[in-house]
């Protein structure tokens, strides 16, 4: 039990090899240390990984954590992450998901499931409160995703004579087949990115169901849900989340995108992408929308649903429309609805996918690698998908990503990753911030847990977009704040809210020149506030997260603090990643992003990755092999 | 003639995709698009001050509102929200 609210005060460990199941043990003190999510998942790594396993072996652990605000009905706070070593990256990695799995692994009784061992055969495993069953799921081995969810859920109503309410993870065909960026998927939503889905292929775990009928305590109820009550209130008011996500998603961003110079096209090549309106969010809102959806609890609702063959499905995000539309050199739409729900019955991360047959395509046309792959012909693709999730002729070889490729033909230089995963589809060479951000990620080329600094640098906010000025010390701080809303459940969209709505409704405006004009000289104070966080020793109005923690978990919190964390689970991923071998080599991007100028006539437009990063380590307390120091290990209570 | 488009939210309420207008500068086109707006939809609530809440670009580069446009010219306008 724990002493706060909010967390269920249990953590399962299951050894799928024996299938012994063990509380994991996990205190009061841990909690106030690392929240829950993937803080919470790398100090279990930490822990318990010793630098000698590989991603793909019975030796590796996988932690399925929710954060403590899981279920609790505060604002977008359904999430949960899945934490292990990654087999695209061959370091740490969390993938977090707004399927309701996380809400009914805690209605189960517990706040994270860790995973060891390896099962005998093909298994399924249903969690019901105490109770763990490891079931055969070699009838299940080969379906689809809404297949084993349709089948797992009959086996329930079957076995109980009643529809069951749970929550369930699983994997496509290409987590069986261990493609390296196979994802998992809980309903409609799905972690995505770092192949987590090809740990539990190699595990033989083809999905998890939970449910149970503990309640979910909130330490004060009343006061709980009248902050919730705000907070909703707060976030419909607000451009971002009350107006842009809800109505265009973030399918919205592409015609942002292209203004700016940054929607990836043709793998990267070019920043603006002519036909961009044919495959833009305006027109998938016009012409395709059924419906907006959104997780459990959630106020903002940035899902979209499309018809495809009459069927009411998920609609692509903004980087499955940016590298199948023009990274790709593609402008039909209704091709990408189509390939978006077919990634995701096969169990397939559509960020790499695409972005891995961008690199095939450009390979071919350098005469690299004869493999029958065109930009802008996209018949067939479809079946490259199926190829790809079942190891099938050329699609054996795009399923180990376009790092593992190029180092095989060639092209690394446009292999457009970051420690091997694909980047999402922001163009960085006119925003570096981002491409810092990218590169230095702990999980490799991903958008989000490199910072997002593309919110300040055009999409948001407009301040100088090429200056390396103060970019990494606000990296570091949106990473850490970031990795705090994570661990703590919530939707890393309840931070956009963070920029007051006028900044962004009034571009033009005086206050918001002001801001843009005084971003590139606030690196100093910025990285004060992250060595001293302590003296933001206060709730910030616009930032909701801190006073829910007090209301709903009833743990003493303010903003300082709430950084603090986040920053000791940065750290935390970085010394997990370090026994896997992480350094300063791997916190790299591809040449075409460093060295080659996306505006020939302007130099300026390159990632500046050998200024910043330096800059970046410091701030963070790292050394120069870009490892944290052990000052600034034990400043972070992780020694 | 400028040919203009817009995008966005704005687009969605207003139901204007694209124009073609007659104009010297990008100020001009806010009060042309929102009669288009109204002409559309009579109930339409875009207004000028709406518009001066986008940010503009002509042949794909961004430029101040007060921008000089030239004969054959195409106006991007998108509001400043985002967040993927």
């Amino acid at each position: 039990m724990s002493k706060y609210a909010g967390y269920m005060g249990r953590v399962a460990q299951l050894d799928l090899t024996t299938g012994k199941v063990s509380d994991y043990p996990w205190s009061d003190r841990e909690r106030e240390l690392y929240m829950g999510g993937k803080i919470m998942a790398a100090r279990i790594l930490y822990d318990n990984l010793t630098g000698r396993e590989e991603p793909l072996s019975a030796e590796n652990m996988v932690v399925i954590a929710t954060g403590p605000l899981t279920g609790t009905g505060a604002p977008s706070s359904n999430r949960f992450d899945i934490s292990s070593l990654s087999p695209q990256t061959g370091f740490m990695a969390s993938s977090n998901s707004g399927g309701n799995f996380g809400y009914y692994l805690k209605k189960a009784g517990y706040d994270a499931l860790i995973l060891t061992g390896k099962c005998d055969g093909h298994k399924w495993l249903e969690i019901e409160n105490d109770r763990f069953t490891l079931h055969d799921a070699e009838d299940l081995w080969g379906l689809k995703i809404s297949e084993t969810q349709e089948k797992l859920n009959q086996k329930l109503a079957d076995d109980r004579g009643c529809k069951v309410k749970c929550g369930m993870i699983s994997i496509g065909p290409a987590g069986e087949n261990l493609v390296r960026y196979a994802c998992v998927i809980s309903g409609e939503r799905a972690s995505g990115r770092a192949g987590m889905g090809a740990v539990l292929g190699y595990k033989g775990l083809k999905a998890i169901t939970a449910a149970g009928n503990h309640g979910i305590p909130i330490y004060d109820p009343q006061r709980t849900a009248a902050w919730n009550q705000k907070w909703c209130t707060y976030l419909r008011a607000h451009p971002l989340t009350g107006s842009q996500l809800p109505r265009l998603g973030t399918a919205g961003l592409v015609s942002a995108m292209q203004m700016r110079g940054i929607l990836s096209t043709k793998n990267y090549n070019y920043g603006q992408y002519e036909e961009f309106e044919k495959v833009s969010g305006e027109v998938l809102a016009e012409e395709h929308n059924l419906v907006n959806k959104g997780c459990l609890s959630c106020p903002i609702k940035c899902a979209r649903s499309v018809l495809v063959d009459g069927k009411e499905v998920k609609g692509p995000e903004l980087e499955t429309l940016g590298l199948l539309g023009g990274g790709i050199l593609n402008d039909d739409l209704a091709r990408i609805l189509r390939w978006n729900n077919e990634l995701d019955e096969l169990g397939l991360d559509t960020i790499s996918a695409a972005s891995t047959l961008a690199w095939a395509m450009e390979a071919n046309e350098k005469g690299l690698w004869d493999n029958g792959l065109h930009f802008g012909e996209t018949d067939g693709i479809s079946q490259l998908w199926d190829d790809i999730a079942h190891r099938r002729g050329i699609g054996d070889e795009l399923a180990e990503g376009s790092k593992r490729l190029s180092k095989k033909y060639g092209g690394e230089d446009f292999s457009i990753q970051a420690k091997g995963m694909e980047l999402a589809a922001y163009e960085p060479r006119r925003a570096v911030g981002q491409g810092l951000g990218y590169a230095v990620a702990n999980r490799g080329g991903c958008h989000l847990n490199g910072g997002y600094l593309v919110i300040l640098e055009g999409l948001g906010l407009y301040t100088d977009s090429q200056t390396p000025h103060a970019k990494a010390d606000l990296t570091m701080m949106f990473q850490d704040l970031m990795e705090a809303i994570s661990a703590t459940g919530q939707c890393l969209f309840t931070s956009y809210a963070f920029f007051p709505g006028f900044l962004i409704s009034k571009p033009n405006g005086p206050i918001t020149k002001a801001a843009n004009a005084a971003i590139p000289y606030i690196g100093g104070v910025v990285r004060v506030l992250n060595k001293a966080p302590d003296v933001m020793c206060f709730h910030l109005p616009v930032f909701h997260h801190t006073r829910e923690i007090e209301y709903a978990l009833g743990m003493p919190m303010y903003f300082g603090k709430y950084l603090r964390i986040g920053e000791r689970g940065y750290n935390l991923e970085r010394c997990v990643s370090a026994r896997f071998g992480v350094s300063e080599k791997d916190d790299s991007l591809p040449k075409r992003l460093t060295d080659v100028p996306q505006d020939p006539n302007d130099p300026r437009t390159v990632v500046p990755l050998d200024r910043m990063k330096p800059e970046y380590y410091r701030a963070r307390g790292w050394n120069k092999r870009g490892l944290p120091t052990k000052m600034t290990l034990r400043r972070l209570q992780i020694l | 003639m400028v040919k203009v488009k817009l995008f966005g939210v704005f687009r969605l309420d207003s139901g204007v995709k694209s124009l073609e207008a007659d104009v010297t500068t990008v100020k001009a086109l806010y009060p042309l698009i929102v009669a288009e707006a109204k002409r559309l939809d009579p109930r339409s609530t875009l207004s000028e001050k709406d518009l001066r809440g986008c940010i503009v670009a002509v042949n794909g580069r961004q430029v101040k509102p007060n921008t000089t446009l030239s004969d054959g010219d195409e106006v991007v306008l998108v509001p400043a929200v985002a967040g993927g």
